[in-house]
């Protein structure tokens, strides 16, 4: 590894850890390890990072906070029957940070929200980058970056 | 696409388009598809003349085949159909672009880039060509210089769907019920960019050849350019951006005996102001010049078209253009999205020939303004007022409505 990617790596953990506080290391250190990265692994992320979830939580609780906040938002339930152990694809995380964070979409996405405009979205705002398509399987570590623009785009805003 | 086209060019074709369909089964087989389209529709209104429309729609999709390694590719296919009311319609291969990047390749820090098909071939001072062209381009990267070669042929794309007007025959093609394809010419291209050369500075320094392939007894029209770019902050939020270029120029015609040459010359400059706090302010000054036919000179002919000024048509050519142009979005602090992306503009551009001390140099002045509209991300318009006022001669108001979604 780089040094470059050493140190890019390193702000984006800082920055989610400071997020995900209380989480065991030996749990990030997994998701980061991981590739691809698992839905459930991605879910668990994605509802942590946006402070929804005490860190010792498990998957299967973000997966229900996931459900539960489609469901407010009157989304199709596309994840009833998904494999939690099985790949997540950019698409999908896009979508489940969209959900967690309260990312607002494009009309597109207003009309018909999935993985599909939320990856859109996620490239128009440059929170994806490098060669990308939603339904391109991520490493833990990418998903780490992605995060850690999804927090520091926030924390501009606010 | 099919009135100059051989049957040899015709067997490339089919070969690439059957190496399409397998990377396009084994991409979706794989999952390494991503498709989409856009929408764009432009209305033009001008005083004293009928207002004209047009819409163009895309359908894209991109593959990527897994390569070993850190390598990429990706295959773009892109057809469009254009419709111009109450003239054409028309159908178009946009992109046909098959591209690989191979990190590593000719040494460490390197990545080696190969593109073909049908792809935009364009300078990066904006003052020669941008144009899809059919061909292929190599190039390598590495952290203090990039190189490029390419080179491609026009004379495949539809004239609808083209934008070269070099020649007199180019103008004759345009409005010739029997011509189908945009003039047929070979453009070859070798650049070498130093980004970040000193003081943050990027150099860029290339040289274009156009070769006309009509024949000598048509009119044709052969240009060679080398050009010379300069860009970079210079403090704060200022930047510029600034080319030039000296090129030469062979017109020939053998049924009216016509066959000379010549040097040309074009340069840019362009300060950009960027100021966020002062509501998203954008300042822009520019200056233009393209040489004229005065002896020393010829006039000077770039490929493609330049953009000059906003409505008014102004080739670059004789030409001595000075602009200035503010933008700013006034609710750049709104909570809501679709305030916040209204940008204002206000514009004037001064136009004179290219000598501006000759007799009648000024030619006239456009000023005008614009509104933009961004509601979503994927969304976005625009309303665009100007009046061009000439030396002799009444105003003339023109207008453009301009609406584009992608999805």
């Amino acid at each position: 590894m780089s040094r470059r990617i050493g140190m890019v790596l390193m702000v984006v953990l800082v920055a989610v850890s400071a997020t995900v506080y209380g989480q065991s290391a030996e749990r990030m250190d997994a998701i980061l390890a991981s590739d691809p990265l698992s839905f459930g692994d991605a879910a668990y992320l994605a509802v942590i990072s946006a402070g929804l979830m005490d860190p010792d939580g498990e998957a299967s609780d973000a997966l229900a906070i996931i459900a539960t906040r489609i469901a407010e938002r009157e989304h199709r339930d596309r994840y009833n029957n998904r494999d939690a152990d099985s790949p997540v694809t950019l698409g999908e995380f896009s979508y489940l940070m969209m959900i967690t964070h309260d990312i607002s979409g494009g009309f597109w996405y207003r009309q018909v929200p999935g993985p599909r405009y939320a990856y859109r979205e996620f490239a128009h705002r440059r929170l994806v980058q490098g060669q990308s398509f939603p339904l391109q399987q991520i490493s833990g570590e990418r998903a780490m970056r992605i995060t850690g623009r999804v927090l520091a785009m926030r924390e501009a805003r606010s | 696409m099919i009135g100059r086209a051989n049957p040899r060019t015709w067997s490339g074709v089919w070969r690439t388009a059957a190496m399409a369909v397998l990377v396009l089964m084994v991409s979706v087989s794989a999952g390494a598809l991503d498709a989409g389209g856009r929408l764009r529709v432009q209305g033009d209104w001008e005083q004293d003349e009928d207002p004209q429309g047009r819409m163009t729609l895309n359908a894209w999709a991109r593959l990527y085949p897994q390569l070993q390694g850190d390598a990429t590719a990706e295959l773009l296919i892109e057809g469009v159909a254009i419709f111009q009311f109450d003239d054409f319609a028309a159908a178009d291969l946009e992109y046909f672009t098959a591209r690989v990047a191979v990190p590593g390749l000719l040494g460490d820090n390197s990545v080696f880039r190969a593109r073909g098909g049908r792809y935009q071939l364009r300078d990066r001072i904006g003052l020669i060509v941008d144009h899809r062209v059919d061909g292929i381009g190599f190039g390598v990267d590495y952290p203090t210089a990039s190189i490029r070669i390419a080179g491609g042929y026009t004379g495949l794309l539809l004239k609808q769907n083209a934008s070269i007007v070099m020649s007199a025959g180019d103008i004759t093609d345009q409005f010739d019920e029997f011509t189908t394809t945009a003039p047929p010419r070979w453009i070859g291209q070798l650049e070498v960019d130093f980004p970040e050369l000193f003081a943050r500075q990027t150099v860029v320094l290339g040289g274009i050849v156009q070769h006309d392939r009509r024949s000598t007894n048509e009119d044709t029209v052969d240009t060679q350019y080398g050009y010379l770019g300069l860009s970079g902050r210079l403090a704060g939020g200022l930047y510029y951006q600034t080319g030039g270029v000296f090129g030469g120029v062979q017109r020939k015609d053998d049924a009216l005996g016509i066959d000379s040459s010549g040097s040309m010359v074009a340069a840019s400059h362009r300060f950009v102001l960027f100021m966020e706090s002062l509501a998203s302010s954008v300042f822009t000054l520019r200056g233009l010049y393209a040489s004229g036919s005065d002896g020393d000179f010829e006039p000077y002919t770039p490929i493609t078209s330049v953009s000059t000024i906003p409505l008014a048509p102004v080739p670059v050519s004789d030409l001595l253009l000075g602009s200035a142009e503010y933008t700013f979005r006034p609710f750049h602090r709104s909570e809501s999205d679709i305030a916040r992306n209204i940008g204002l503009t206000a514009y004037g551009a001064a136009i004179f020939t290219a000598d501006p001390t000759a007799d009648d140099a000024y030619r006239g002045t456009e000023a005008g303004g614009r509104i933009a509209l961004r509601p979503f991300s994927d969304i976005g318009g625009s309303i665009k007022v100007g009046a061009f006022i000439p030396d002799e001669g009444d105003v003339t108001v023109r207008g453009r409505v301009e609406f584009s979604t992608s999805f």
